[in-house]
């Protein structure tokens, strides 16, 4: 006997679209980052972020890392692979975005966001920041709902 | 994969694990791969500005070189009486190709920048970025 309602049945797709499209972005994103990492160390600079602002060698170093960082998290949610652990560690990376990028918009700041390149226009704007904070409530809902789902039917495995 | 007995602490304890394993991958990956980034110079920052007529004159003279970051619009309305030169608003343009070696050889020549009246031009980050003594044009009201 199902004890989910139509309502829940329906939405039973949503945590692999959520994690299929956040994976997707971020691979796409690391992709891109690592076809040009000197134009992302230079979009970084260009930013002015605190800490790294001040010390080139660390900002270089964030700068060749960083994408690795993001094609690793968009292999886990793409494959399943600890998709809570991995669906939290993405909501906070986009929630980090989103208020970067609200800080460098009310800063003033005209220049490059370095994410999506030719998938987005490449001057930050709100549709970035929405879009991010769109990704990162997504995660956020993906990994609250997981839990909820979990509660309800503590025999179910994800 | 999350087990039934999966609480909030655990969840924690995966994403920080998650944390740890995805940064000593990207720590070690740039090594492996020989994927490495580099600064290609300082970036000055534009704190220096200049009054429009004595802009104008120094390019005339041929002592500074202006760049228009106006909309289109704008710029015919009002353009620049020696010229200016226009940048694409797209910093991938493939226009980039050929306009960037010329700007880099305007290094310690002062280049003078009309923004836009209001918004912002996705060329500044790129000029930023070619290590360029930059100055902003105050316009006239």
């Amino acid at each position: 006997m199902g004890t989910e309602t139509p309502s829940t049945q329906s939405r039973a797709w949503m945590p692999l679209v959520i994690r299929l499209i956040t994976g997707g972005l971020l691979l796409y994103s690391g992709w891109l980052k690592l076809g040009d990492l000197n134009n992302f160390a230079n979009t970084l600079d260009t930013m002015q972020l605190p800490v790294l602002s001040t010390n080139p060698a660390l900002l270089v170093l964030f700068a060749e890392s960083f994408p690795w960082f993001e094609l690793g998290l968009g292999a886990l949610l793409l494959s399943g692979l600890a998709a809570r652990p991995a669906a939290l560690v993405a909501g906070v990376l986009f929630l980090t975005f989103t208020l970067l990028l609200v800080t460098l918009r009310l800063q003033g700041f005209k220049g490059d966001c370095g994410c999506l390149g030719p998938l987005l226009s490449s001057r930050i704007g709100w549709l970035h920041v929405g879009l991010d904070a769109l990704v990162a409530a997504a995660c956020f809902r993906m990994v609250f709902e997981t839990a909820q789902k979990l509660k309800r039917t503590p025999n179910l495995k994800q | 994969m999350s087990s039934p007995a999966e609480t909030p602490r655990t969840l924690g304890l995966g994403a920080l694990l998650t944390v740890a394993g995805l940064t000593a991958l990207s720590l070690v990956m740039p090594s492996a791969t020989g994927l490495h980034a580099e600064l290609s110079k300082p970036i000055n920052l534009l704190t220096q500005t200049i009054n429009y007529s004595l802009a104008m004159e120094n390019s005339r003279g041929g002592l500074a070189v202006i760049v228009d970051l106006r909309p289109t619009d704008d710029r015919n309305k009002n353009p620049v009486p020696d010229g200016a030169v226009i940048v694409p608003e797209q910093s991938d343009s493939p226009e980039w190709e050929q306009l960037t070696p010329l700007l880099e050889s305007l290094e310690g020549t002062p280049v003078y920048i009309i923004f836009p009246a209001s918004g912002e031009h996705p060329a500044y980050s790129k000029l930023r970025s070619l290590g360029l003594d930059l100055w902003s044009v105050e316009m006239p009201r």
